[in-house]
């Protein structure tokens, strides 16, 4: 007798090998069977016209804060995520001491907006090693996690406020070897790291002091557990991207570890940054080193206010002077003044196209509540007025508070963006899911791949697609027994219609703890998820808990 | 062999979701390479480069760049 049966969906294994019609069986977490299953089971599904695959995998999350009240990482799994990885950018949760607590909290509220106040009544302080902080996931872990341990937290539990003054001497750089060791031990996945971010002062977070010999240090221990790891490089600069892909690739061969750079993305279409990195990175690809570029799927908004200057006004000059050099009080009245309004409201016109679809974010007061997630153009049709006008009445109106989003600002060239994705030597990932909570949704991203780029674009095939979320990422990040519907392979399993999947509308909705909100998106056409075995959600509905396992675990090694 | 001069600027969007410059450098052997300026940054280029638009950067020195970079870097210590 079998848990689980899932019957006539076409499945993709997740090989890229084309998709056939059959069965799946489950049993005690693992996939037993395939094809045609003759055996009874506990209970059947049918997937007539879905398609069946591995459950996909998150390798870019910021989930560590929401784990601690949400085991579900709300709304992953109904994106038909199985397994995130958490722990990304130097930063994770754990190892920690008491006493840099509210320290670690400014760094995740600088860098990846997850609300102090989240932190402060959505959270019970009961770990300090990396295997407390595992334990306390798992009392209600339904997704499985797969946590990196960052390196800035390392360097603050060995070092304390030395974290961000200096290097590490010798016998701190032992003692952050052994902490890795621990943290490996006990089911950490990598390391991750940072070359750009900063803290909640705007200093650099405490991994940008480290020097090579600590770098190497650590990844000699990654390379004992052969374990990953994963920076944030400087992005911005084309040439010293090169740079930290010759650098990783030294590291990956030396150490005989897998490391990964995060983000790539595409914000300049005529120049060829882009084509000079992936050159690189197949370069030393063919040297034997494993450097993953990890491209994100969807594209990339603008976000604004009054309050702090934006580049992207550089081009209508009254404004960009307005905005840098006025007072909060000098805007405003630059904006009630008819004379002056006059003028901004000219200058703007040049740039007509943009005001109609930006689109209202986010505001303060009651009565403007309504128009959050509207567009100006929608806007100002209610108000009877132009929707630059709309914009300047709203942003009084809100004491310069009122946020707005310029939709589809980069990464949005889908030819170029399908053929990166398409490149076998690209690692599908940085999703930043539950990161940036307040400025944009970073769920989706799944459902977006099958809608633009099998669907729209054509880009790749769906099983080419499912390959990319499912065994490559397993393979990459050495995940074992999972990214396949083989025999032996966890029970983790998405149903999906692939002619329908996509990602819903972006909306705003108040459920961070300490009445805090956050962007979310639904999912369009996910049937069913399977974790471990258990129906983690079907028809729209949360149904199991706390299925979740921790990956790869506690290990001896 | 010349200084490495800015050719091309144009506002993109940044990981975060704010609106970066990225600025295009020509060497004098024909390579191009591109880097991302934040507000400050940008400002300290346009200061500078005794600029009035955007565009009056193009031509100048990849020197400029750097140093801009430089007052971003520093600006908080």
């Amino acid at each position: 007798m079998l848990d689980l049966i899932i019957r006539n969906g076409t499945i993709v294994d997740g090989t890229g090998m084309p998709g056939y019609l059959g069965d799946v069986g489950v049993k005690d977490g693992k996939i037993v069977a395939s094809g045609s299953i003759n055996e009874p089971a506990a209970r059947e599904l049918d997937a007539r016209g879905k398609t069946v695959s591995p459950g996909f995998i998150d390798p870019h999350t910021h989930f560590d804060a929401q784990l601690l009240w949400d085991g579900r990482a709300k709304p992953a799994i109904e994106h038909g995520i199985t397994t995130i990885v958490p722990g990304n950018c130097s930063l994770s949760l754990a190892p920690l001491k008491a006493k840099h607590r509210m320290k670690l909290v400014g760094m995740f509220n600088q860098i990846e907006e997850m609300p102090i106040k989240a932190f402060e009544e959505g959270v019970e302080w009961n770990w300090e090693t990396f295997e407390e902080f595992l334990n306390r996931i798992q009392e209600d872990l339904t997704i499985n996690v797969a946590p990196l341990v960052g390196h800035s937290v390392l360097r603050l539990w060995v070092m304390g406020d030395d974290s961000m003054q200096r290097t590490a001497n010798d016998e701190e750089l032992g003692r952050m070897q052994e902490l890795l060791r621990e943290c490996l031990r006990n089911g950490a996945i990598g390391m991750s790291t940072s070359f750009v971010d900063m803290d909640e002062t705007l200093q650099p977070v405490p991994s940008r002091y480290a020097d090579q010999q600590e770098l190497h240090a650590l990844c000699e221990v990654l390379g004992e557990f052969n374990r990953v790891l994963q920076i944030v490089h400087e992005f911005y600069d084309a040439d010293i991207t090169l740079a930290r892909i010759d650098q990783l690739a030294e590291i990956s061969l030396k150490y005989k570890i897998t490391t990964t750079f995060s983000p790539l993305f595409v914000n300049v279409t005529e120049n060829d940054s882009v084509n000079r990195v992936m050159a690189r990175v197949d370069e030393q690809f063919k040297r034997g080193a494993r450097v993953w570029p990890q491209v994100q799927t969807r594209p990339i908004d603008i976000s604004f206010c009054f309050e702090v200057p934006s580049l992207l006004f550089i081009r209508l000059p009254s404004w960009y002077q307005l905005m840098r050099f006025g007072s909060h009080d000098d805007i405003k009245a630059a904006f009630k003044d008819e004379g002056k309004r006059k003028q901004l409201v000219a200058e703007a016109k040049t740039m007509s196209p943009m005001w109609d679809t930006l689109v209202l974010r986010q505001v303060d007061s009651a009565d403007n509540q309504q128009f959050v997630g509207k567009t100006l153009a929608e806007i100002a049709a209610t108000r009877n007025t132009s929707t630059i006008d709309t914009m300047i009445d709203l942003s009084i109106e809100e004491d310069l508070q009122a946020h707005f989003l310029s939709l589809n600002m980069g990464h949005t060239d889908n030819e170029i963006v399908g053929s990166l994705l398409a490149n076998p030597r690209v690692h599908l990932g940085a999703s930043d899911g539950g990161a940036h909570i307040l400025s944009f949704s970073t769920y989706g991203d799944t459902g977006y791949l099958f809608s633009q780029f099998v669907r729209h674009c054509k880009a790749l095939t769906v099983e080419e697609a499912v390959k990319k979320i499912t065994l490559d990422t397993a393979n990459i990040w050495g995940m074992n027994n999972r990214g396949l519907l083989h025999l032996g392979y966890a029970a983790d399993i998405t149903i999906f219609d692939a002619e329908q999947i996509d990602r819903g509308e972006e909306y705003y909705v108040q459920d961070v703890p300490g009445n805090g909100s956050r962007y979310v998106r639904d999912s369009i056409g996910i049937d069913t998820v399977i974790i471990g075995g258990e129906i983690a959600y079907r028809d729209g509905e949360y149904t199991a808990s706390a299925i979740g396992s921790i990956i790869p675990g506690a290990s001896c090694a | 062999m010349g200084s490495p001069i800015i050719i091309d600027v144009r506002i993109a969007a940044a990981h975060e979701g704010i609106a970066e410059l990225v600025v295009s450098i020509a060497y004098e052997n024909g390579g191009i390479t591109e880097v991302a300026l934040d507000q400050i940054a940008t400002s300290a280029l346009m200061d500078s480069c005794n600029a009035s638009s955007i565009d009056d950067v193009k031509g100048q020195s990849w020197v400029k760049v750097r140093d801009a970079l430089q007052i971003s870097y520093n600006r908080y210590q």
